[in-house]
């Protein structure tokens, strides 16, 4: 029996334990990433896509921490495009289809090529952990099926859908992680042993059909946008060839023939325990709960640049194979559509969030860390969001460091953390903007100035990066300091009868269309303007091109349009704020508290939260029950 | 965690001839035992009956086992009333005591009880604990704390319909509207790529402004309580002289004004609280009406003018023998000006008073003028029946039965969400800002809605509550 000893094992090379793995290795400690198949790293078995509402955030806040999916998606992205762009900055988010074996890839180059990074093949069998007889029990490696000892004082575990995984077409079942890959029976087990509380997720992916069965001429093509814009703050280098995607629709006859045969569906027919996600539901669910609606939009999406496999976005399903034939066939450009691989559903088990801190750290087991599907999220992004986070708290608790503590006004990643920490996952959960209660400031176009402190917290980035952020943040406050003090004439289009002559700069980025170079453009602005575009000209010099100075424009532009508002919804809900500071203490019996509901007592009990505002964000947590809650504190803190 | 045993004097002070000292705790009983002899209350026996009254003595505890000599002194002749936990005010066991002496017998009970191992209770210490242990939610608790300050039978009857919900309805019928606003806009903007689910500008400023109508048609109504609980404020106008505080003596039946003959002595504000019917009544006696006069009397016709901007009701006196004189008789100008909105419509109504009437024969007058004689007590009654006619037009009855009477905390809660929504629906046509933008303010608002409704927390709304009680509640 082999053993080799490691600071921190990450166990996974999915989206989540890529970042996990590259994090803690960038971080400095020593780390091993153990994965089934060393060429598989960065897998994308479901949409070749990266971002998407408030995914798109997840992303970009990601690289400002030195994350490398957005680095990877700019380099092997086949098309980009900004969803939402007619509504507000603050809710559009960048998206962009993969070429997925070139992003796979470029994933298993990154991380083999890392330092500090050892990459061990094999099938992680089961926990080791020590002290389990004297209390809480503590991790210190995992064993592999193959019998060989990886030793760690940390561990990660990234292991996606693959706990127990069990794949459904029609009444066929396969037991495995994913498509042409096993599941993990055993490590199941293993959690189950050291106390964890398993709960069954579902999550579906759609049928692929081959390209040249399908009739483009009779579909909307949808390209990218022009010019294109890349996630990463790093990317220098950017003019991706992009193609096309298309259109279709599901109809009345698609329709007819899913709910003809609905209890062949495992869903329907009872088949499947696990609950699926309620914002990618799969067709035949869209089309029980939207009984009104007589079609349903289809992306046809390539998977890869030369790929013959086109994934059909929208069209989930667990329906068996002949079903999925017919409903194809149904969609008019489909007619002939030949379907190479089947869509599935997969059902697996998954750790409620109730057992882990918001460091990620388990509850259970003290040193093993949890992130992505295991936690009860989908989507990549939230997955490589949670391994960046898992890795950086595992190497700052190394250090004897606190973990990091990213609150919900701050980045989305802190949304992200705070949800799972408090809300009940009953369905894989996905991020959106709504649920960003302070989603105007949580915009792509700050994301480097939010998290720039952090950022140099951590000291992950390399330094010429650090660097250009230092530089970009002087540029938005100067600039922003200098629009408010020039004075520029307002331009016949933009007068309004209430105001002519001059305006601050400020005053006049809130016309509705105007924009920063507008302002720059406009006479009259003497020596501020000079200033301004001295700082513009100094900047680009520094970070090497326009376009990191043209984000930064943007970013002023929205945080002046936005700043009225924002200002208001913070006097609005000033008096909630307090309720994030206002701690409860961790050894509090719920139980005793009588006016609890029966109910709250035992959510509050496995949850725990640490401040009443974390507590009023529990599902089932009603207002009386803070009002008690909040009464009994002060009598605890001696204030009557 | 046990909490200690307390005991406080639970009926007000100095009122009434009985007094309640309320002992709550999971010792009150030993305590009792200490302090009380009657049926049930012996060593021997476990528990007494729950909720039956026992007579009995009330004396000083008898001393600890290193000083049973103490000598034991009888405090008074006591009711106890025992009601064992759950079904008690705080869900604990509690022992009421029913006294017969009074408030300065009531503090010697409290001390014993003291003496005997109760800790004294802290303001509105009961209701915490009823409150912790789930025998009143938070807005029956603030009801309660309405209640006790109610004055007067209406209020009082309308703090009783609140705890049944009156007000929660309503909020409900304009809460939900908007929390549906809410979430289409929400989804409008999850689905990136579907534009038919766009919420119309138009559609969504209609449901604001009518969100907003439901909410300033409940302040109307509400601030009713206003009335309610602070009283109806009746100023006494008129010129020097004419009889204001004599009438506000005959009003209130006792000397409180200052009565002189010299013109203008009540330079002061001088303010009298009256019970009359259902309703509490603020009567406020100014200085007199009149151009010409000194500086220190100057400024009591300055507050004298915010007075009557003030009033829900004013009192125009004068005298009745000049009143027969001159037919038409128009009101002083500076009254005009405080009670007329410009288009000479009165915004306060003003009921006018011929005053000493005792002293013409017959007077020939309009019937709109009511005739006192304040020497005499002629035509009081007849006022009070005009005031009680005026205040009919106010509609308190009919608010305090609807429970939609507000106090301070929902006043200023509602105000703030129709001011909000109205200057959302000013935005959103001055500028368009997207539907990110109308979404989190319009959540915002619904929140501090929600405050009102009991759907979100507020620390503001504990303080409030709890606060306003008082030792013994
Ligand atoms: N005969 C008679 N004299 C009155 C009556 N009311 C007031 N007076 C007298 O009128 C004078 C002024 O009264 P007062 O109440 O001080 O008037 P104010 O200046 O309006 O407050 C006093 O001498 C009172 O005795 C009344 O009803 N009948
Ligand atoms: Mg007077």
């Amino acid at each position: 029996m082999k053993t080799s000893f490691f600071d921190i094992i990450v166990v996974g090379g999915g989206h989540a334990g890529i970042e996990a793995a590259l994090a803690c290795a960038r971080m400095g400690a020593r780390c091993a990433l153990v994965t089934h198949d060393d060429r598989e790293i960065g897998r994308m078995p479901c949409n070749p896509a990266i971002g998407g509402l408030g995914k798109g955030q997840l992303v970009r806040e990601i690289d400002v921490l030195g994350g490398e999916m957005g680095r990877t998606i700019d380099g092997t992205g086949i098309q980009f495009r900004v969803l939402n762009s007619t509504k507000g900055p603050a809710v559009q988010s960048p998206r962009a289809q993969a070429d997925k074996f070139e992003y796979q890839a470029r994933m298993v180059d990154v991380t083999h090529g890392q330092e500090q990074l050892e990459i061990i093949q094999g099938d992680t069998a089961e926990l080791l952990v020590e002290g389990k007889e004297t209390g809480r029990p503590r991790i210190s490696g995992v064993m592999l099926d193959s019998g060989t000892t990886v030793s760690g004082a940390r561990v990660i575990l990234c292991t996606g859908t693959f706990l127990k995984g069990l794949m459904h077409v029609g009444e066929n079942r396969t037991i495995g992680g994913r498509e042409g890959a096993d599941s993990s029976e055993t490590l199941s087990g293993s959690l189950a042993g050291l106390g964890f509380t398993l709960k069954r997720l579902k999550t579906g992916t759609p049928p692929r059909l081959l390209r040249s069965s399908i009739d483009f001429s009779r579909l909307k093509s949808q390209p990218g946008d022009d010019p294109p814009r890349p996630f990463s703050f790093r990317t220098r280098e950017f003019s991706p060839d992009q193609v096309e995607c298309h259109l279709a629709y599901t109809n009345t006859t698609t329709h007819q023939i899913i709910s003809k045969d609905l209890s062949r569906s495992p869903l329907f027919g009872g088949t499947i325990d696990g609950k699926g996600p309620r914002y990618c539901p799969s067709i035949e669910d869209k089309v029980v709960r939207f009984a009104d609606k007589d079609q349903h939009l289809l992306f046809l999406e390539p998977e890869g640049r030369d790929s013959e496999e086109i994934y059909v976005n929208g069209l989930s399903t667990s329906l068996p194979a002949d079903m999925q034939k017919k409903i194809v066939q149904s969609v008019e450009g489909l007619e002939q559509a030949r379907i190479l691989r089947f869509g599935y559903a997969i059902e697996y088990d998954s750790v409620p969030s109730s057992e882990i801190f918001d460091s990620l750290e388990s509850k259970p087991v003290s040193g093993l860390y949890l992130a992505g599907q295991i936690l009860g999220t989908s989507g990549y992004e939230e997955a490589a969001a949670l391994g960046l986070i898992a890795g950086v708290n595992a190497v700052r608790s190394l250090d004897g460091k606190p973990a990091l503590r990213i609150r919900r006004d701050e980045a989305y990643l802190g949304v992200l953390v705070d949800d799972l920490a408090t809300k009940e996952i009953s369905e894989p959960y996905r991020m959106f903007t709504s649920r960003a209660e302070h989603r105007l400031h949580l915009r792509c176009d700050n994301t480097e100035n939010r998290l720039l402190d952090l950022a140099l917290e951590l000291d992950i980035l390399p330094g010429v990066d650090q660097k250009i952020l230092i530089a970009r943040r002087h540029l938005v406050e100067s600039i922003t300091g200098l629009l408010d003090r020039v004075r520029v004439e307002v331009p016949e289009k933009l007068e309004r009868s209430e105001r002519s002559g001059r305006v601050s700069g400020v005053e006049f980025l809130r016309f509705p269309g105007s924009s920063i170079y507008s302002v720059l453009n406009s006479p009259g602005g003497g020596e501020a303007l000079k200033k301004i575009s001295f700082e513009c000209n100094s900047f680009s010099t520094k970070a090497g091109g326009a376009r990191l100075l043209d984000e930064a424009l943007v970013q002023i532009e929205n945080d002046i349009k936005y700043r009225g508002y924002i200002a208001k919804q913070n006097r609005l809900l000033h008096n909630r704020a307090h309720l994030d500071n206002l701690e409860i203490p961790t050894d509090i019996d719920y139980f005793e508290i009588k006016a609890l509901s029966f109910e709250s007592r035992e959510k509050l009990s496995t949850v725990r939260p640490q401040t009443l505002g974390q507590a009023g964000r529990i599902d089932g947590v009603r207002a009386g029950d803070l009002a008690v809650l909040s009464v009994y504190l002060k009598k605890l803190g001696g204030g009557g | 965690m046990s909490e200690p045993t307390i005991v406080a004097l639970a009926s007000p002070v100095g009122t009434g001839g009985v007094a309640v000292v309320r002992v709550s705790g999971c010792r009150a009983l030993e305590v009792s035992r200490r302090v009380f002899q009657g049926p049930g209350f012996s060593k021997a026996q476990a528990k007494p009956e729950s909720h039956r009254a026992v007579y009995g003595i009330l004396h000083s505890p008898p001393g600890l086992i290193s000083n049973e000599n103490k000598e034991v002194t009888t405090i008074d002749q006591v009711l106890a009333l025992p009601m064992l936990a759950p079904h008690s005010y705080t869900g604990e066991d509690t022992v009421e005591f029913f006294c017969h002496g009074g408030t300065v017998v009531a503090r010697e009970v409290v001390e014993a009880c003291i003496e005997a191992g109760a800790a004294p209770a802290g303001a509105g210490e009961f209701t915490r604990r009823a409150f912790l242990n789930g025998k009143l939610s938070l807005d029956q608790a603030e009801a309660v704390a309405d209640l006790i300050h109610a004055e007067s039978r209406l209020s009082a009857r309308a703090a009783v319909r609140q705890v049944l919900g009156g007000l929660k309805n309503q909020l409900v019928e304009i809460e939900r509207p908007l929390l549906d606003l809410l979430s289409r806009i929400e989804g409008s903007l999850e689905f990136a790529d579907d534009d038919e689910i766009a919420i119309p500008e138009t559609e969504i400023l209609k449901s604001l402004r009518a969100a907003d109508r439901k909410i300033s048609s409940l302040l109307q109504i509400g601030s009713a309580g206003r009335l309610l609980r602070d009283g109806i404020h009746i100023v006494l106008a008129g010129a020097p002289n004419v009889g204001k505080s004599s009438l506000l003596n005959a009003l209130a039946d006792e000397d409180r004004a200052i009565v002189d003959k010299q013109p203008g002595t009540t330079r002061d504000v001088v303010s009298v609280r009256l019970h009359h019917e259902e309703n509490v009544f603020v009567f406020h006696d100014t200085a007199g009406l009149r151009q010409e006069a000194g500086p220190v009397e100057r400024k009591g016709i300055a507050r004298t003018q915010k007075m009557l901007l003030e009033a829900d009701l004013i009192l125009h006196l004068e005298e009745a023998k000049s009143l027969s004189k001159r037919q038409e008789q128009p009101l002083p100008i500076s009254l005009a000006a405080s009670v007329e909105n410009g288009s000479g419509e009165f915004t306060t109504i003003v009921i006018r008073v011929g005053t000493k009437s005792d002293l013409v024969a017959t007077p020939d007058l309009d019937e709109s003028v009511v005739l006192t004689s304040s020497l005499s007590g002629q035509g009081i009654s007849d006022l009070w029946r005009a005031i009680d006619e005026a205040v009919a037009g106010f509609q308190l009855k009919e608010a305090a039965a609807q429970g939609v009477v507000l106090n301070q905390r929902h006043l200023h809660k509602l105000g703030l969400c129709s001011n909000e929504l109205t200057q959302l629906s000013a935005e959103i046509q001055k500028t368009s800002p997207g539907p990110e933008v109308i979404g989190t303010l319009l959540s915002s608002i619904t929140a501090h809605l929600g405050e009102v409704s009991g759907r979100v927390f507020s620390e503001q709304l504990l303080e409030a509550v709890f606060s306003r009680f008082c030792v013994g509640k």
